[in-house]
């Protein structure tokens, strides 16, 4: 009992003595996406023969991927990593848009519940939303486009 | 009653060892040793491990169970010797090197093993990312032939506790390479860095708990390069941080495959048991279509 005791109480102050050093020595992250060849080399990591276009959201911490096969992915900064996936048709049930440029997407899949990024162009947010409403009618997902102004 | 001695040194060990990860954490920070910790990431950590150990304690009836049953109906009485320990160290290993590689190349055991990967970093508190559903996989049951044997359970679970305690320091970035002979004969963090990248090359390698001979016997070693540094996590990796869907999200994925209507019976099968990124339309890639689509690319 003694030991589960210290156990218990020294996992707990070691864990704070942990994440105390971490929140302390935590910085700003600013990567960025430089260009669309960046994004495309990040996506690569997931699809490693992967050949496409590359459009940067405004920030520059997401991009969304037209593949040369007619495909779509998405490039996201999460955390301080970079992560990727293909975007099909029976994971995306939800869209929204916002006047603001903001596009979230949220998708049937447990590890990868939402993605948020913001296109300015209204051009470009236009061709982005007829993609992916493209792939909603598969889904059957729900859409919610305050704007659409392509 | 007093605690055992036993459970002092096992307590003592654990402190130590997990004294070392805010202790990397501060030398990393300082740009004293290679190395990255996030605190989302870090704080994941943390949150999967208290689930872990939660389903451990109530679930690992289950395994001592079926040890314990083995041991019940043992072959033969192997005396708790030295060398009894010796031979049953090398066993169990054995043991964790196939649980492993089952673990990374059936999809229904990798839902469980996943969890332990899906991190992008790779630092001492990977360790604490663990699995929550170990104890009903099934492979769990790797562990009786060796009490069936005539192997006493407590010497099995203390050999593979040491296992265990062996992997903490080699999940880190801050050691780049052992001297020669010990990289042949023991894992070292360089070896399990590739194990936990997602470089096509580097995909599905090097499942060793302590010895790596079991790699360079059954084919599955792959040296780390210095031309190509791992890039940690899994091929898919998570948009989460959250530490249940982290424990639970292949689990998910697996029953959302299996709800579709047009599969035939070994569709259903290949999506539960075959390798990750099996489908029966070839619209994902297994380790060895992602290979092959690596080295089709030109540099």
């Amino acid at each position: 009992m003694n030991a589960l005791v210290i156990s218990i109480g020294s996992n707990v102050v070691l864990g704070i003595v942990l994440l105390a050093v971490l929140y302390r020595r935590r910085g700003p992250d600013e990567a960025r996406l430089a260009d669309p060849d960046e994004a495309l080399m990040h996506y690569r990591a997931f699809d490693p023969a992967a050949r496409g276009s590359a459009t940067l959201a405004s920030d520059g911490r997401a991009a969304l991927i037209e593949l040369d096969g007619g495909g779509l992915g998405l490039v996201e900064r999460r955390g301080r990593r970079w992560a990727a996936r293909s975007l099909d048709a029976g994971e995306l049930v939800g869209l929204d848009a916002t006047a603001d440029g903001a596009i979230t997407l949220r998708f049937a899949d447990f590890g990868w519940p939402r993605a948020q990024l913001r296109v300015a162009e209204p051009e470009v947010r236009g061709h982005w939303l007829d993609r992916l409403e493209a792939l909603r009618a598969v889904a059957g997902s729900r859409v919610r486009r305050e704007v659409h102004d392509a | 009653m007093p605690d055992p001695i036993y459970m002092k040194i096992a307590l003592l060990v654990q402190l130590l060892l997990l004294l070392l990860i805010p202790l990397e954490a501060a030398l990393a920070a300082a740009g004293k040793i290679k190395g990255e910790y996030e605190l989302r990431d870090t704080l994941a950590n943390i949150g999967v491990s208290v689930g872990s150990l939660f389903f451990w304690g109530t679930l690992s009836w289950l395994y001592f169970g079926a040890v314990l049953y083995a041991y019940h109906h043992r072959l033969y009485h192997i005396p708790f010797t030295g060398w009894s320990f010796a031979i049953v160290f090398v066993l169990e290993d054995l043991r964790y090197y196939w649980f492993h590689r089952i673990s990374h190349r059936s999809r229904w055991f990798w839902a469980s093993h996943v969890v332990h990967h899906s991190s992008q970093h790779y630092n001492l508190s990977t360790n604490l990312r663990q699995s929550w559903t170990s104890q009903f996989s099934g492979l769990t049951l790797l562990g009786m032939p060796l009490a069936y044997l005539g192997f006493n359970p407590a010497l099995v679970a203390f050999a593979f506790t040491l296992n265990l305690i062996y992997q903490f320091w080699i999940h880190t970035e801050s050691v780049d390479k052992m001297p020669r002979w010990f990289e042949w004969l023991l894992n070292t963090p360089s070896h399990h860095r590739v194990h936990h990248a997602s470089n096509p090359r580097y995909l599905d390698a090097n499942y060793a708990g302590v010895f790596m001979i079991w790699d360079r016997l059954f084919g599955s070693f792959v040296a780390e390069r210095a031309d190509e540094p791992p890039r940690y996590g899994i091929v898919k990796n998570l948009g989460t941080f959250n530490p249940i869907r982290i424990a639970l999200h292949e689990y998910y994925a697996i029953a959302r495959d299996l709800q579709r209507s047009d599969l035939t019976l070994w569709h259903r099968i290949g999506y539960f048991f075959g390798p990750p990124g099996w489908s029966h339309d070839g619209s994902r890639a297994t380790t060895e279509e992602l290979r092959a689509a690596a080295a089709s690319v030109p540099a």
